[in-house]
């Protein structure tokens, strides 16, 4: 800085400085952890021979709750089923108007069992639905004399699918004793027009990378959907496990990751769900996960002040909590002003050095803004198959749509937190096309 | 894997946030030197597309510099607050 600037110019130059670096470090770091950890694991993978297990699969039991999806419950608990011999799934009816109940209850009776929540104790949120689920199978696994730290809580949509052998992949993640929960990477089933694919780009590209990279500091998020616990992880939770917050998934995994407890990701299965089709419920789902989010910064100072919380994760944790109000919000103005700076300085260029100068200092400028464009289109053109690295770079060029929600969405959300709003409806599922629920977005943006 | 023994558990984290400090310092190092090389040596006027992807680059090692000094302090802060914050036991073992 120069003698002559005002002395705000350099808190300012800071600030800038910071938000960028904040950005730009963290995406790298994650992503150059993620697609190493995950190529280790599938060749680990590869060369594994399963027929030589040195531990029994832990016990699963999957928890689907529910309202008026008659459209969907029946093809989601028979697609759980056929996970594997063993698996229960407890779908949890929340007064539902509809056959769901009677479409889950007609299912293999050995193994499905349907929670009724009747009014007025009903429809009072996902969590206390969960907590209902949760107390069933502690009574069950009780009575059949299994031992927690083998039994696993899976949390499931009711328009959740997962991916052939997801229990036996998990499985082998909690062979780890220090492992409390797991969470799938997410597809978008209905990837099939431009806003549903940009959620797909969102989710199965550089988030699920960046999901894989918190292995590492095994802080992995938990999101609503295709999530998984140890029940003995949940049993050191204090109270309910799963809270009113609005981003219950997340609350839960500072909870345990605060009890010392490692999360984690597999690269080797998914869940897939339905995307809002339209842009009014994607910004609606967005603004409940931005609020849930922002809210959750508040429990930094615990993760912080664990002794059983390693300094990697307490430091990955914390630019995580803090990414809406760090991150999406202050981006949100700096993107913008940018652009703007350079169109100015370009103009300047071209009048002193002519246009191709000033096209130079355009490509210059679009590369070092758009890495993390350029590498998302190659990461989702490996990870899509039968997407090309072309069209995944076309398409990645239009996602940025997809920040402008996140950005519309987080000063939603900071404007409901400041005039203390916290109320949402469930979000309505169409016909055949319920929206996706749960959890956070669960990477950077 | 089975159960951890006693100790053990903290002994790879203490061994894990060694690696995190060792990585986070060279990195910063190498983030500041190179802002610092890019801008000391650059010419003025700078016009040339060279010194606006420099001007560029330059922009974004300080930011990262910056970032991860802010990330070793926060850390440093954090092992001093543990330190000398009472003690409570941490789980070594887990079934």
């Amino acid at each position: 800085m120069t003698s002559q600037a005002p002395w705000w110019t350099v808190g300012v130059l800071v600030a800038v400085l910071l938000v960028i670096g904040y950005g730009f470090v963290y995406f790298v770091v994650l992503q150059v952890a993620g697609a190493w950890l995950a190529s280790r694991e599938r060749r680990a993978e590869a060369r594994r021979d399963r027929t030589a297990s040195p531990s029994a699969p832990p016990t699963f039991y999957f928890l689907v709750p529910c309202r008026d999806e008659e459209a969907v419950i029946g093809e989601t608990v028979r697609s759980l089923l056929a996970q594997d011999d063993e698996s229960l799934v407890v779908v949890i009816d929340d007064a539902s108007q509809d056959a769901t109940a009677a479409i889950a209850a007609s299912q293999d009776a050995d193994r499905v069992l349907v929670l009724s929540r009747r009014l007025p104790n009903a429809r009072l949120g996902k969590g206390k639905a969960l907590n209902d689920g949760l107390r069933f199978v502690r009574r069950d696994v009780a009575e059949r004399g299994l031992d927690p730290a083998r039994v696993v809580v899976g949390v499931m949509d009711a328009d959740g699918r997962l991916s052939p052998a997801t229990t036996e992949h998990v499985g082998d993640l909690f062979d780890d004793a220090r492992v409390g929960g797991v969470q799938l990477q997410v597809r978008i089933r209905n990837r099939d027009t431009f806003l549903t694919r940009v959620q797909d780009i969102g989710f199965w590209g550089t988030s699920a990378v960046a999901q894989m990279g918190r292995n590492a500091t095994a802080s992995v998020s938990l999101g609503g959907n295709g999530q998984f616990a140890r029940l003995s992880a949940l049993d050191e939770v204090p109270g309910e496990a799963w809270t009113d917050s609005l981003t219950e998934d997340l609350d839960l995994m500072i909870t345990l990751t605060v009890r010392g407890w490692a999360m984690r990701q597999t690269s080797l299965a998914w869940v897939e769900q339905e995307a809002p089709t339209t842009l009014r419920a994607l910004v609606t789902q967005r603004t409940r996960w931005a609020q849930g989010h922002m809210v959750c910064a508040a429990r930094t100072g615990e993760v912080l002040r664990s002794p059983d919380v390693s300094q990697r994760t307490a430091l990955e944790l914390t630019c995580y909590l803090w990414q809406p109000w760090l991150l999406a919000i202050p981006w949100s103005v700096l993107a913008p002003s940018l652009v703007v700076l350079a169109v100015l300085r370009v103009g300047d260029v071209n009048a002193q050095h002519g246009v191709l100068v000033g096209l130079a200092a355009v490509l210059a400028w679009y590369v070092l803004a758009f890495v993390p464009v350029l590498w998302g289109s190659l990461v989702y053109a490996r990870r899509a198959s039968r997407y090309g690295f072309v069209r995944s770079f076309w398409m990645h060029q239009a996602s940025f749509v997809l920040n402008l929600v996140t950005y519309a969405a987080t000063w939603r959300a900071l404007v409901r937190i400041l005039t203390r709003r916290r109320g949402w409806a469930k979000t309505t599922h169409g016909e055949a096309v319920p929206a996706a629920a749960g959890g956070p977005p669960v990477a950077p943006s | 894997m089975g159960d951890l023994a006693p100790g053990r558990g903290r002994q790879r984290r203490r061994r894990d946030d060694g690696v995190v400090w060792v990585v986070l310092g060279a990195v910063a190092l190498c983030a500041v030197g190179g802002a610092l090389l890019v801008v000391l040596s650059r010419p003025e006027p700078r016009t040339r597309f060279v010194d606006v992807v420099l001007a560029g680059l330059a922009l974004v090692g300080w930011a990262a510099g910056l970032a991860v000094v802010v990330a070793v302090l926060f850390l440093a802060v954090r092992w001093l607050l543990l330190r000398t914050s009472p003690r409570t036991a941490p789980k070594a073992v887990r079934r």
